[in-house]
């Protein structure tokens, strides 16, 4: 019936009404993915979540002692760190409020809490001290100036295993939140066993803990 | 047909259909891309987790302590063929968290070198690394030594 009025006006109206409708459509996707730009802040959190993860993994490739200070440069994002994920949320979307990006770890680092874990070399001496000194005039074991017997080296593999286990449960329920207005203090420590020809085997232990300043 | 008869409306009709046509295909065009784009980069993501992934197992297999080798970069044939039968030594050593890995040496002038590790599963990323293998004391050659990461599910 449209097609038989006297001069094609209903469908001349409903051409240009589609027409507009379409461009409307058109310029509004463009406009939010301009103004709406959820993608780039969830690239800008994952970008955060794997420089860290590779601050951490290249930490443990060292191959001597070594610490480092990690800033991370971003107010606006939540940084949650397990001994599995880094995780980063940001809720500022437009979208969806929460964006959320986990990128795993290659390496299971020991990570300080505040309740379970050690802040750096130092204070892991001397936990193995209060677990393994005789002696309790030592305050420190296991540093290159007072390694292990090396017959220890199993119970200390052993000890070193289930507390990555238990780090591991805890921050699996409660994640560390990182201070970003304190770096992050990253270490690699060894903890050394002396051989019988005096030689000196070690084992590494990756460390990460909120610094204090 | 009054309507095809009407010189007006035929002549609007002409000029705004093909207008929408093409607004449509600008339309599908445009988000085709946008969503080609937005799985390429996706995509390439995945494929810079994985290659950090196996660049840090190459490098932490060839370092001094790797118990592959006797010196940074100097994999050692007997040690080798040792983590070959007891690859728990290499699990011990390197066992990065999420991730699983295969080793491999390709060499012109060693083809005896077993894999270590088992067979990728869904997708992967294959680094290489230059390396010199100790067959024997004073016998040495060069090859490269090869890690397959996938993600562990």
């Amino acid at each position: 019936m449209l097609r038989l009025n006297n001069n094609g006006i209903i469908s001349w109206l409903l051409s240009q009404l589609a027409l507009m409708i379409a461009t409307a459509i058109l310029i509004a996707s463009i406009g939010s993915l301009v103004f709406y730009n959820d993608w780039q802040k969830e690239a800008e959190a994952k970008r955060i979540a794997l420089s860290l993860a590779s601050e951490i993994a290249s930490m443990d490739l060292k191959t001597f002692p070594n610490s480092t200070l990690y800033w991370i440069d971003s107010e606006k994002a939540n940084i949650y760190l397990s001994t599995e994920y880094v995780r980063v949320i940001r809720y500022d979307g437009n979208a969806h409020k929460k964006i959320s990006v986990a990128t795993p770890l290659i390496v299971k680092p020991f990570i300080y809490n505040g309740s379970v874990g050690w802040r750096n070399g130092d204070d892991l001496y001397r936990a193995l001290c209060k677990k393994f000194c005789k002696n309790k005039d030592s305050s420190k074991i296991g540093d290159a100036e007072h390694p292990f017997s090396y017959d220890k080296k199993i119970d200390v593999e052993n000890y070193i295993a289930s507390e990555l286990n238990l780090i591991s449960k805890e921050l699996a329920i409660h994640p560390l939140r990182i201070d970003p207005n304190k770096p992050l203090y990253i270490e690699k420590a060894y903890i050394y066993f002396k051989k019988d020809d005096s030689t000196l085997d070690r084992i590494g232990i990756l460390i990460v803990s909120q610094a204090e300043t | 047909m009054k309507f095809i008869g009407d010189r007006k409306g035929v002549a609007e009709e002409f000029t705004s259909l093909p207008a929408l046509v093409i607004v449509m295909i600008g339309f599908a065009i445009f988000f085709a891309m946008f969503a080609n784009v937005y799985m390429a980069h996706n995509e390439k993501l995945k494929a810079a987790e994985l290659a950090e992934a196996a660049h840090y197992i190459a490098l932490k297999l060839t370092n001094a302590e790797s118990p592959l080798t006797d010196a940074p970069l100097l994999i050692n044939k007997e040690k080798w063929d040792d983590v070959v039968k007891h690859e728990e030594i290499l699990r011990k050593y390197c066992k990065p968290s999420s991730y699983n890995y295969s080793i491999s040496i390709s060499s012109p002038f060693v083809s005896d070198f077993k894999m270590i590790g088992g067979k990728a599963k869904g997708d992967r990323m294959s680094v290489s690394m230059k390396v010199a293998i100790k067959l024997a004391d004073g016998d040495v050659k060069y090859g490269k030594l090869i890690v397959t990461v996938w993600r562990e599910k």
